[in-house]
């Protein structure tokens, strides 16, 4: 079970691998993460905002409301955390509330927290690499899927991730 | 940095030097608009240069970044593409999350 942040989900939806991680792995979205991904996305007409909205709907996402989880030692984390938005702040709630097994995210700031917390991060990139891994998609799909977000990481990790995918297309015509 | 309400705006007691406030009468003119708005747009402009900045040393999230700018994260992610800036988790991160979560999806 993975709890997603409004920046990992529209990096992993604009790349076009979004069903597959849905289809891989219970997805939760906090709803002030929907309110951020979806709902002010359509507001200024972005496209990928609506494909969002489709996306997660056919794949069974399930949002989940701002009133589960919070409380004690989340807060106090929390109050220290004046460089997160409602949606990270939505999503690190449902972490603890629900006992998720990580948080899909590629925000610098939310990680941080994260880490200080022992909670494992899914990165979009990485999400991208493991499901080529795993032969959930080619290599080659993989490589088009990452170039899609390729201005929206920071270089060296998609210099990274497009050598470890073209390692792959060469594993596979073996 | 504390919430501020979407929308809200005060008064502020503030000296302009002389340049800067010839260069608003002049965008002003140009854009058909008053020196007030004109020298909101360019604070504006400068606010979202430095929430850029704070976006890619971490110091501030997407989330953030989007509730100070008033718009959406979307929006966020375009204007760091606009302005060159790279966004997002750095490589020791990517390195990390491919070895945490790889038994998620095999």
């Amino acid at each position: 079970m993975i709890v997603a942040d409004a920046d990992g989900l529209i990096k992993l939806g604009k790349s076009g691998v979004l069903p597959l991680l849905l289809s891989a792995t219970e997805i939760l979205v906090p709803a002030a993460v929907y309110e951020e991904a979806v709902r002010a996305g359509k507001k200024e007409m972005h496209e990928d905002a609506f494909e969002l909205e489709r996306t997660l709907r056919d794949g069974g996402a399930e949002v989940v409301s701002d009133a589960e989880g919070g409380g004690g030692e989340v807060e106090e984390l929390l109050k220290d955390a004046s460089s997160l938005g409602a949606g990270e702040r939505g999503a690190f709630r449902i972490l603890h509330a629900r006992g998720a097994d990580a948080v899909l995210t590629d925000d610098r700031a939310f990680v941080n927290l994260l880490r200080r917390t022992q909670t494992r991060v899914l990165l979009p990139a990485a999400a991208i690499v493991l499901l080529a891994r795993s032969g959930r998609i080619a290599a080659e799909d993989a490589i088009a899927a990452l170039g899609r977000i390729e201005h929206l990481v920071r270089r060296d990790v998609y210099e990274e991730a497009r050598q470890e995918l073209k390692g792959l297309i060469g594993e596979e015509r073996r | 940095m504390s919430e501020a309400k979407a929308g809200a705006t005060r008064p502020y007691p503030l000296r302009i030097p002389e340049n800067l406030l010839e260069l608003a009468e002049a965008k002003s003119r140009e854009e058909r608009t008053d020196r007030s708005t004109a020298l909101r747009q360019l604070l504006y402009a400068g606010a979202e240069e430095y929430v850029l900045e704070l976006l890619s040393e971490g110091r501030i999230s997407a989330g953030r970044a989007a509730g100070i700018l008033e718009v959406s994260v979307h929006r966020v992610h375009r204007i760091a593409e606009e302005h060159g800036v790279e966004i997002g988790a750095t490589i020791e991160e990517y390195r990390r999350s491919k070895k945490d979560v790889a038994d998620l999806l095999r």
